[in-house]
């Protein structure tokens, strides 16, 4: 079985963000590491690679500097890479899902997907449905559970309320990993030394036979969140309480 | 905040451009792989590591200890689960021979790993670091049989290991121990002897415990010339490598202790029901030589665990005072309406933190570079200059462990001023770093037993040939420094203090040999200060010299960390090292007042 996993290399979400220009933002000065959601779908892939062998593809659509994000993905035993360059780091998903499509086609189309729910950077959790629209097969997204036979998938994701739905689907799908999928490991020392090794095929956008310019969403402008100012403690019994949340939310705040 | 432990900056700059560990790849076939971002990928898994699995069981570390019930000893719980990942990842035994189970990385490289590993939890960290130096023992001295029984399980941290010198009555003068071993007839010893103060002596980390003893043989010769070395298992292990019988090795106790809450520091009683067997590990009588390949290492890994308390302190305090509003700018100080400013603006908090910051960046610098002479030693070129390295190794050790602990403590302490009323309440990290730094002066050999070494052994070796050697390394950076207009003014103070160690060695040197051997000895440690002061003098200039001949084509982004070295330098020489000139100065004296006063002008 050929599994692709797509990466995007992301801030740490530790880092301090400096804002500069409009648009930008100083990444020569931050940490970037493997999407966190990303790397419970290595580690589900992986697993898989290690219960019935095959090979397990890492493809990232990111600037040059995403090869050292890939090598960390790669000691957790992922087999080779594809790495697609863009001078953004803030591609729109629809341009993100065409460059993933044009490279796993090239390579040769897997038997099952793996995405984040999301990218902790951009959070517009699409790319993995304009993915799977594209090549047109399944796609769930948020998956806590999953077993894979032969030909199917069958996919869990909480639906709130304690409650799951149950999802069974043909191969190949696109399964968006969150928390709770399994426990992402820690590369092993001899791991790392392998992944240096490995294989990452770096090709541009135009390669691929895509033009940058021809995105559906573009970025107007970077801010950085207003320090939040402190809370405040409504005190009393309930009632006492409540009609003073009343009082604020019609006279001071005005929103009733 | 972002939980650092380190500047990752630094650790680079020392790795890449003042040791160019990338360059050991070759000279040993064996280092091959460690290329440039080989070794940076190693040290983002590493702080990865650190950041998410070790540093919050620290706390918990601190809060719940250890505890001792039915003779059971149980570790801190989030303990397990970590030993457990730490095994998996294969991090115990970096630095070992492949052959064995381990890691084959240089030291040089292992060093920042063992930065952000230590820095975030260092009491958990003893308990893999003391299996590690326990297993290259057996590596360097076990007969094929002791290598095959133990050392594949100790190197995967399946077995611990630990170290056991130290009894009620033998602490610092080991060679008072009176643990015995008698031969069984058979090639084994029974062993009968109680040891105290044992890290990691017992456990529930690990199936079995393989303890290197310090013991003497019936009748042989009192103090060192009659210790010998034994492995003694807490499980015997059976010829098939299973763990059999249990060895009569019981924790009679386990010590309360200011700090390091986290790893059991254990009484240990062997044979006491005459059930204990050891077997020989080295010749007989040859122990305390085989012990101190063991104790050497362990010396560099305690400058370790002090420093990396210090660079943790460092980066909290930095990022406490960036955040922490409190006092109005001095500037605006008659202005009623001048708002409060981070406590950074203010110049004594300022002070503090170039303090911190000097410190941490010397220390890191001599760390890495004695960690970089251990791999010279061992895979040089020649026999002349492996020679010239293992020398630096021997010479420095003292000034890594003592001075570099207790100057570690003293950044400690700075940070938790830079808390206030803060640094001093057990939420905020500031008082347990400080708490665990302590013990690092004092075992593995006290730092006036360090300071001793320094002037009575170190100095002498080989006919003070690694010290000249070492005073010929100085020249060079002197030299290159010395080139260069932005730094030479410094070069030049820096130049005087060499000097005067030099001189001040010579002086010391004598004394030791001449009738005031207690006055010189009465002021080791007050010249291991001052030799250490030159050394950090002399890596701080190492570092300006790479830093300034790159400021010019440097990228914006490096551009202020570049000037921040030169800073460094700045500072140490324009604050520091008129301390140190006064340090020699007093040295000079050799004052003979703290051995002449008699015992009974002490208050009775
Ligand atoms: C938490 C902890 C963990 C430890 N772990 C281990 C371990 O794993 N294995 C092990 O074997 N030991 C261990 N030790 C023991 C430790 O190494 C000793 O405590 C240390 O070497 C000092 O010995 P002592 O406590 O008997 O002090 P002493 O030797 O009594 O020293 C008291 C003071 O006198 C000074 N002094 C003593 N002799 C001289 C001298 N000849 N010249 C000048 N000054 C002298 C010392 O510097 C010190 O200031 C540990 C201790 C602690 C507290």
């Amino acid at each position: 079985m050929k599994i692709c996993v797509c990466v995007k290399h992301v801030p740490d979400t530790a880092a301090t963000i400096k804002i500069d220009g409009e648009t930008g933002f100083k990444d020569s000065e931050i940490k970037f590491v493997v999407n966190p959601y990303d790397e419970y779908g290595v580690e589900e892939a992986v697993k898989l690679k290690e219960k019935n062998g095959g090979e397990v593809v890492i493809v990232t659509v990111g600037k040059p500097e995403a090869a050292a994000t890939i090598r960390s993905a790669l000691a957790m035993g992922a087999d080779r890479a594809i790495l697609v360059t863009t001078d953004s780091q803030f591609l729109d998903a629809s341009l993100t899902a065409k460059a993933l499509k044009a490279a796993m086609e090239k390579d040769g189309l897997p038997d099952l997907i793996f995405t984040g729910k999301g990218s902790v950077d951009t959070e517009s959790f699409q790319t993995q449905y304009r993915l799977a629209h594209s090549l047109g097969i399944p796609v769930v997204n948020e998956v806590s559970t999953l077993s894979v036979d032969g030909k199917k998938a069958v996919a869990e994701l909480e639906v709130g309320g304690g409650d799951k739905q149950v999802i069974e689907m043909g191969l190949p799908c696109v399964i968006g990993a969150t928390k709770g999928l399994n426990e992402p490991r820690y590369p092993k020392f001899p791991d790392i030394m392998k992944a240096k090794k490995k294989k990452i095929d770096e090709m541009t956008l135009a390669d691929l036979g895509l033009d940058a310019s021809a995105q559906g969403v573009t970025l107007e402008k970077l801010e950085p969140v207003p320090e939040r100012t402190g809370a405040k403690m409504i005190e009393g019994s309930v009632e006492e309480q409540v009609t003073e949340l009343i009082r604020i939310l019609k006279q001071d705040e005005k929103v009733l | 905040m972002a939980q650092v432990i380190s500047d990752r900056r630094d650790i680079e700059f020392v790795m890449h451009e003042q040791l160019n560990a990338e360059s050991l790849s070759k000279i040993h076939d064996g280092f091959a792989d460690f290329n440039k971002k080989t070794i940076d990928l190693i040290i983002s898994e590493a702080k990865n590591f650190a950041v998410k699995e070790l540093l919050p069981a620290n706390k918990d570390g601190d809060q719940q200890g250890c505890s001792l019930e039915n003779g059971i000893v149980t570790t801190p719980d989030s303990f397990k689960r970590l030993f457990a990942l730490f095994n998996e990842g294969e991090w115990l035994a970096p630095t070992e021979d492949p052959r064995w189970g381990g890691q084959g990385m240089p030291r040089t490289v292992a060093s920042a790993a063992a930065e952000y590993f230590n820095g975030a939890n260092y009491p958990f960290m003893m308990y893999p670091g003391l299996t590690q130096g326990a297993g290259h023992l057996v590596e360097h001295f076990g007969t094929k049989e002791q290598k095959d029984l133990y050392l594949k399980n100790m190197y995967t941290g399946k077995w611990c290991g630990t170290m056991l010198l130290t009894e009620p009555e033998a602490g610092s003068d080991v060679g008072a121990l009176t643990t015995k071993a008698v031969p069984n007839g058979d090639g084994t010893y029974a062993i009968v002897g109680e040891k105290i103060f044992i890290s990691g002596g017992d456990h529930d980390l690990a199936e079995n415990i393989i303890h290197p003893v310090l013991a003497r043989i019936e009748g042989a010769p009192a103090g060192t010339k009659g210790i010998s070395l034994f492995l003694v298992p807490k499980f015997r292990v059976n010829p098939d490598g299973s763990p059999g019988e249990f060895n009569d090795v019981i924790c009679t106790g386990i010590e309360h202790k200011m700090g390091i809450h986290g790893n059991s520091t254990c009484s240990l009683s062997l044979g006491s029901k005459g059930n204990c067997i050891g077997t020989l590990l080295g010749e007989e009588n040859k122990g305390m030589k085989a012990m101190f390949l063991m104790m050497n290492a362990a010396r560099l890994l305690v400058g370790f665990q002090g420093f990396a308390c210090a660079t943790t302190a460092y980066m909290y305090a930095l990022d406490y005072a960036r955040n922490r509003i409190q006092g109005k700018d001095l500037m605006e100080i008659m202005n009623p309406d001048a708002k409060g400013v981070p406590i950074i603006r203010h110049p004594d908090v300022r002070r503090q933190l170039m303090v911190m910051k000097t410190y941490v960046e010397g220390m890191r610098s001599l760390l890495y570079f004695v960690h970089y002479c251990s791999d010279m030693a061992k895979f040089a070129q020649s026999d002349k200059e492996k020679a010239k390295y293992q020398g630096f190794v021997e010479v420095l050790t003292p000034i890594a462990k003592g001075y570099v602990t207790d100057r570690a403590f003293e950044v400690c302490s700075q940070g938790m001023q830079v808390y206030g009323g803060y640094g001093f309440i057990e939420e905020y990290p500031m008082a347990q770093l400080l708490r665990d730094c302590r013990i690092t002066l004092i075992y593995e050999g006290t730092n006036g037993i360090q300071a001793m070494d320094l002037l009575g052994r170190k100095l002498g070796l080989n006919k003070g040939k690694p010290i000249m050697d070492l005073f010929g390394e100085m020249q060079k950076t002197l030299a290159q420094a010395k080139e260069i207009d932005t730094i030479q003014g410094y070069a030049v103070k820096v130049e005087a203090v060499i000097n005067k160690l030099a001189e001040v060695s010579i002086h010391m040197g004598q004394t030791a040999m001449s009738d005031k051997v207690l006055s010189a000895f009465a002021n080791a440690h007050p010249f291991q200060d001052a030799a250490g002061d030159t050394v950090m003098a002399w890596m701080l200039l190492w570092r300006a010299v790479i830093a300034a001949q790159k400021l010019e084509k440097a990228k914006k982004k490096d551009k202020p960390f570049y000037q921040g070295i030169i800073k460094s330098l700045q500072f140490y020489t324009e604050t520091m090292l008129p301390i140190t000139l006064g340090r020699f100065a007093a040295l000079m004296n050799t004052s003979g007042a703290a051995v002449e006063i008699e015992d009974n002008m002490f208050p009775s």
